[in-house]
């Protein structure tokens, strides 16, 4: 992934603990272009500011939900082709569908493990083309 | 909590009628001019458990037997008082009532995963710090009699593995977090939609079921 490793990604979850594992796992993984914010309200602000190019989101946050913020993106001609991953702990079927339907690149269900992520990571990358 | 402050809820309810009806029947019995109205008001009034309809019956008659406009109108306001304390102290009992709407077992399943996850947690993060320690002591001892560049390499790949165990291990502070802080608004009854299910088990996919879930959607 030596060519995906400069992408510019924002992560976005209310908790500091999980931002952080998020990030570190990433790093791990060789991404050193990281922010973060702390909701969806925020994310949407930077993603329009920031020249972003991918977005690790979880979905229950206060003021701005996973969910709302990806339907936000999508609905952005600016940023509708974003690629856009949730980490949640939201693991119904209709949680799913939903994220599904909004648009979601890709779903992670907290717990997670390092692989998972990387996993589904090459794979969005490899859908992008990238 | 709730059956320990349903007794202590109606205790004052009941002190209430008491001092109410004590009230009421003091003041219309002194005042009464003939005996024989005062009398009855009085003694069913003090056996008001036994025969509820007779007791009635007489406090109407004592009522109304008494010369219009002299105590009727006294005792109008302390009934009416008395209907006021009763609704009061039946809303109250209605309040904490009503408040009880959060199922307790479900708080306590919630907690008891919380309990669980810090416990994986710590064992998790301890077993990998603990592997890694011992990489460290035998990296120290290869330093000492055989120097191997390989041997080191290998050695703080497998030490930052464990580590970045250690920090994965960490994300057991979000999902506990949102399990508390569901706990919590359950517990105080705010009327605050609750997020997240990270702990409600019921309905939950896995990550496989989620990937399979989605190569049909997607």
């Amino acid at each position: 992934m030596a060519d995906r490793t400069s992408l510019k990604i924002l992560v976005v979850d209310d908790f500091s603990t999980m931002r952080r594992i998020v990030r570190n796992l990433l790093k791990e993984l060789g991404f050193t272009n990281i922010e973060e914010a702390e909701d969806g309200a925020v994310a949407l602000g930077k993603l329009r500011e920031g020249n972003f190019q991918f977005v690790v989101s979880d979905w229950n946050m206060p003021n701005m939900d996973g969910l709302t913020l990806l339907q936000s993106v999508r609905s952005d001609p600016k940023l509708r082709g974003l690629p856009f991953l949730m980490i949640t702990a939201e693991a119904k079927k209709e949680n799913i569908i939903a994220a599904a339907q909004a648009g979601a690149s890709g779903y992670i269900v907290k717990p997670f493990t390092a692989a998972t992520l990387q996993e589904k990571l090459v794979k969005i990358f490899e859908k992008m083309g990238i | 909590m709730a059956q320990k402050k349903a007794p202590v809820g109606k205790s004052p309810a009941a002190t209430l009628v008491k001092t109410a009806a004590a009230k009421v029947v003091a003041k219309a019995a002194p005042k009464a001019k003939a005996k024989s109205v005062a009398t009855p008001a009085v003694k069913p009034a003090s056996k008001a458990t036994a025969k509820k309809a007779s007791s009635k019956a007489v406090l109407r008659t004592s009522v109304v037997n008494r010369k219009p406009g002299q105590n009727a109108g006294e005792v109008l306001t302390e009934l009416k008082t008395l209907a006021k304390e009763l609704t009061k102290a039946a809303q109250g009992l209605n309040v904490k009532k009503g408040s009880a709407n959060t199922d307790p077992r479900e708080v306590s399943t919630i907690l008891g995963n919380v309990e669980r996850m810090t416990a994986e947690a710590a064992t998790k993060s301890l077993a990998e710090a603990e592997s890694a320690k011992q990489i460290s002591v035998k990296l120290l001892d290869t330093l000492g009699r055989d120097w191997a560049r390989r041997d080191i390499e290998n050695a703080l790949r497998e030490i930052g593995g464990h580590l970045t165990n250690i920090i994965v291990a960490q994300e057991f502070q979000d999902l506990a977090g949102q399990s508390l802080r569901k706990s919590i608004k359950a517990l105080v009854g705010a009327i605050i939609i609750t997020e997240g299910g990270g702990t409600n088990e019921e309905g939950r996919l896995s990550q496989n079921e989620v990937d399979n879930l989605l190569s049909n959607l997607m």
